[in-house]
């Protein structure tokens, strides 16, 4: 048995079966999201390449899987990342119901994380661009509501993540001529260039980031928000690979200098715009161009910190972005809207709601005692050893999304009547709501009291790209 | 992990209290063993002042950035202790005062969070590094926003409650960027090498969050919560932010070039003293009284006085304590605040001798100004102390004994700290302020003790003192800045939204091209060419 057999094939084969069941939302919950806790955990347990013993028998379970001449190799440093994402991916799924999202999104959920996960392992990974638009295809069923058209957002979601894939391919063909061309340099230059389009059309990079608001408030919040974490985190250890793979790329002052500049304009735009937002479903998109932008500073850093900090941002920025969106899509459900004029002093109806959106925006944000806090507080400390302008930047867009912090205080806390009439707790959360928006709280408490547990988690990741620092 | 002793206790006491109350333990049982708690807190602090100096480190928080290579640092040392001991005092006798109010609602719950947040106050006190007091601000800023916001009633004083966390959160953002800043400059951040432009940065922060720099009242009316827990709250959340710039400047020494922080810490004090004095009662001025004497704070800091701001951080904590727990009187029991307020005048050889000198400084204005203050401060202060109010003698004849004892408590730190402690601050001081104050004050208080029989003027002064303290509050609250500050944002806001909308609209694709272009230009170093 293959490991890319175990966590890309099987999960595939399955999702294809629970498809025909999808109407049995409850039974396909449990199922899923048990099966993802089941290969979260057994990525965690199980060393990829190694003979290990289950009772009587002896087991090995192989890194490669050929098919066609092309190979799915997962390390065993990617089994982190592997059981990272089927561990969020369970949390997800098991708030499905809660969470309004329609009968596609828990099998094509499943399918398009098996999709990214063989983007990431395959050979040549001129692939994976093919494997991450296999993903996006299956992900547009999911983010329409049922019995609605297509929106605009989805629309130009799915046309810039397909403009992606021919930039990245023509960069794999450029990197791979490089060397045997007269102008190897220039031939490289070109090559960065389709290759930082592309990441930039994948990764909604600034300016190509418009749809990323607007698909967060078409409805959708919850799936959206899977949606990107599970796409951003894949594409993020993929752009990894190929800073690993090609020495040209981690040596070129001007790619990296543009890095650090676009990422300093997108924790500045994503942290001022979500400053001034009326919806909270809004706040989503910006939250999430917020941390790409923190992420692409990271790569920008190109030192042991920059990369390890990359890493261990994975854990808080997807369970942030899991508890934001999953009490913005309650929030919908329960109340038909999410324009903070018309929530004014949700905290006396609705608590769980109120505390779990709080949590998760000053988590975004970079609040101390609070997951992503180490994290900002490194990559700033690591900028503001080299350039203050910069450290200034990315504390206007720190101070934006703390703004904005403040705005939700003072929108959720204060009732909208001036008598206390209205400041009794009268909770009005079903029990499911309340446990599942208190669990998923308390996971961010415990993520920015205990910084070290993800950093345990996820340590031994960058142990498959040796050259990066 | 000494240096953290009394936090343990101060937390097991909370745990204790908390089960007994459960079980439905009579309350004044638990009143007792409360009391016996913080008088054990304030025992062992005091003895720990003898084995000092202790440390406490986890290095292993998150061991990835530079920043945090000295992770969570705790120190028991001279200074910090001078803070965690006059807590501790501050904590006892809330304990002690709390006689007088035991059969009040939810005194329980009060007392648990009351040793919570001084356990929060220990942490506060010997905290070492700057990741330590970055986030023990935000816990205090965050206890502190749960508690008001638990106790409030109107949209109005939740709005404030919101408004005072923003404001107090600002200062945070403020000290991690101006570590940052030392970060740049010197590659780490040092307590011992604060230059002045990250001094500058620094005492902003802390001004900020003490409602100095620049003058803010969130709060227009005191907190409900006004004797006993709010005392520790309003207490602890100060001292989180005094423990940080008096340890930065003791060992640093601030320059002389501060002016333009001392033109806004001036008018500070200015304000405060003034609507101190004009105040209806000692709670409803307590903001002005914690602005007026963190103003003092810093100007000693900058008129290069560290031990004369140590000086001003104790009036504030044990001599403001004593005023703010004298809820219940006797004629012969004002004799209390006014030997607490002897050390404040700064005679010779009394713990202020040395916080007037760091009054005086180059500047004559400025100078004045601090005097004056100074003086109104006090004379509010025996107008507070001299007014009627319920009489000690209505509780339970064992009140008598013990609540009194609480407010002599408070008064024996303040001379335990100032006698056992080896600052050199035991001195003869300006004799030319001290005297003319105290005079000033004895005759101040004479006349107005005569101004009290005098129905018509006293109804005057009243109504003049009221009319007053609603002109310059509302003025200095700065509502007319927050309304074209909103009115900003509301422009910004309309900006931004267009601009969303083009970018989200049919044309967008054509914008991102452009932008893209733009971009290339930018990033470019030598542009398009």
């Amino acid at each position: 048995m293959s490991a890319p057999i175990i966590w890309i094939g099987i999960p595939f084969l399955i999702s294809i079966i629970v498809w025909f069941f999808r109407k049995n939302r409850p039974l396909i919950i449990y199922l899923i999201s048990g099966f993802c806790f089941l290969l979260a955990v057994t990525a965690l347990i199980v060393k990829f390449g190694e003979v290990f013993s289950l009772g009587p028998l002896t087991l090995e379970i192989n890194t490669t899987f050929t098919v066609f001449g092309r190979s799915f190799i997962l390390q065993d440093s990617e089994r982190f990342i592997v059981a990272l994402l089927y561990f969020s991916a369970g949390i997800w799924f098991s708030a499905a119901r809660i969470s309004g999202s329609n009968e596609f999104f828990l099998p094509h959920g499943l399918a398009v994380i098996s999709f990214l996960i063989a983007a990431l392992t395959v050979q040549p990974f001129l692939y994976a661009a093919l494997f991450v638009e296999i993903a996006v295809l299956l992900s547009i069923p999911m983010l329409i509501k049922s019995g609605e058209e297509i929106t605009d957002g989805v629309l130009r979601f799915l046309v810039f993540q397909t403009l992606a894939v021919p930039f990245i391919l023509l960069a794999g063909w450029a990197f791979e001529q490089a060397p045997f061309s007269a102008n190897s340099q220039l031939q490289f230059f070109q090559a960065s260039i389709f290759l930082g389009l592309g990441f930039a059309f994948w990764l909604s990079i600034f300016p190509f980031h418009a749809w990323v608001p607007m698909v967060a408030e078409e409805g959708q919040p919850y799936v959206f928000a899977f949606l990107i974490s599970m796409i951003s985190t894949s594409i993020l250890v993929l752009s990894m690979d190929f800073f690993n793979s090609y020495s040209w790329l981690r040596n070129e002052p001007v790619l990296l200098q543009s890095i650090q500049i676009i990422g300093t304009i997108m924790v500045v735009f994503g942290g001022v715009f979500a400053a001034f937002q009326k919806r909270l479903s809004r706040l989503i998109g910006y939250a999430y161009i917020y941390e790409i932008g923190f992420s692409l500073i990271s790569i920008g850093i190109t030192t042991e910190i920059g990369w390890e900090t990359l890493i261990y941002s994975f854990i808080p920025r997807i369970f942030s972005l899991m508890v934001l969106s999953l009490s913005v899509a309650v929030l919908n459900n329960n109340f038909k809207t999410d324009q903070l004029d018309e929530i004014r002093g949700l905290f006396y109806k609705s608590p769980f709601i109120s505390i779990a959106t709080i949590l998760a925006w000053f988590t975004i944000a970079g609040l101390p005692l609070l997951g992503s806090f180490p994290i900002k507080m490194t990559i700033l400390s690591e900028i503001s050893s080299t350039s203050i302008l910069y450290t200034i930047w990315i504390m206007i867009g720190l101070v934006g999304s703390l703004f904005m912090g403040g705005r939700l205080l003072s929108v959720l806390f204060v009732s909208s009547q001036k008598t206390d009439v209205d400041s009794q707790l009268k909770i009005q959360e079903t029990t499911a709501q309340a446990v599942f928006l208190s669990i998923e709280s308390i996971i961010l408490i415990v993520l920015g009291l205990f910084p070290s547990i993800f950093i345990s988690i996820m340590v031994d990741v960058l142990n498959a790209y040796t050259n990066l620092y | 992990m000494i240096a953290l002793t009394p936090f343990i206790l101060l937390v097991f006491a909370a745990i204790l209290i908390l089960v007994l109350n459960q079980i439905k333990i009579n309350l004044g049982r638990l009143w007792l063993i409360a009391m016996v708690f913080s008088l054990l807190n304030w025992g062992l602090v005091l003895i720990l002042y003898w084995f000092m100096p202790f440390t406490f480190t986890i290095n292993n928080w998150f061991s990835v950035s530079n920043i945090f290579q000295t992770g969570f640092s705790f120190t028991l040392n001279q200074y910090s202790w001078i803070y965690l001991f006059s807590l501790s005092a501050v904590f006892l006798a809330v304990i002690m005062s709390e006689s007088t109010r035991i059969t009040e609602d939810y005194q329980a719950q009060n007392w648990v969070a009351s040793f919570l947040i001084a356990a929060i106050g220990v942490l506060i006190s010997v905290s070492d590094s700057i990741l330590t007091i970055i986030l023990v601000w935000t816990v205090i800023d965050l206890v502190e926003f749960g508690v008001i916001l638990g106790t409030v009633k109107t949209q109005k004083q939740s709005l404030e409650t919101v408004l005072s966390f923003v404001v107090r959160l600002g200062g945070t953002v403020l000290l991690i960027f101006a570590a940052l800043y030392s970060n740049y400059i010197n590659g780490y951040f040092d307590f011992g090498s604060v230059p002045f432009n990250i001094g500058f940065v620094l005492l902003i922060s802390v001004g900020l969050r003490l409602g100095v720099l620049p003058f803010n009242l969130p709060y227009m009316k005191e907190i409900p919560l006004r004797r006993g827990l709010g005392i520790i709250i309003r207490m602890t959340s100060v001292v989180s932010s005094i423990v940080v710039i008096n340890r930065f400047v003791l060992i640093s020494n601030a320059e002389s070039n501060y002016h333009l922080i001392q033109i806004f810490v001036t008018l500070a004090i200015a304000a405060g003293s003034i609507l101190w004095v004009v105040s209806k009662n000692e709670l409803e001025g307590r903001p002005f009284w914690i602005i007026v004497l963190s103003g003092f704070v810093i100007e000693s800091l900058i008129n290069g006085y560290p031990t004369a701001a140590i000086a001003w951080s104790l009036v504030l904590l044990l001599t403001g304590s004593v005023l703010f727990l004298f809820s219940d009187r006797s004629k012969w029991l004002f004799i209390l605040p006014a030997i607490s307020i002897l050390s404040m005048i700064g005679l010779p050889f009394t713990p202020n001798a040395i916080g007037l000198s760091g009054l005086i400084g180059d500047n004559l204005i400025f100078t004045l100004t601090n005097l004056s203050a100074c003086f109104v401060l006090i004379f509010g202060y025996l107008r507070f102390a001299l007014k009627p109010a319920k009489n000690l003698e209505s509780n339970e004849r064992w009140v008598w004994l013990v609540y009194p004892l609480g407010l002599v408590l408070l008064i024996v730190t303040h001379f335990i700290v100032f006698f056992i402690t080896d600052l050199n601050w035991i001195i003869l001081g300006p004799l030319w302020i001290s005297i003319p104050i105290l005079v000033l004050s004895i005759v101040v208080v004479f006349f107005n003790q005569r101004v009290k029989t005098e129905n018509q003027y006293s109804a005057w002064a009243r109504v003049f003192s009221e009319r007053l303290s609603a002109s310059v509050s509302t003025f200095l609250r700065f509502d007319w800045l927050y309304k074209i500050l909103w009115g900003i944002f509301q422009f910004f806001q309309s900006i931004l939204n267009n601009l969303s909308g083009i970018l989200e609209g049919h044309g967008g694709i054509i914008w991102v091209l452009v932008l893209v272009a733009l971009l290339i230009t930018l990033v470019s170093p030598k542009g398009i060419q």
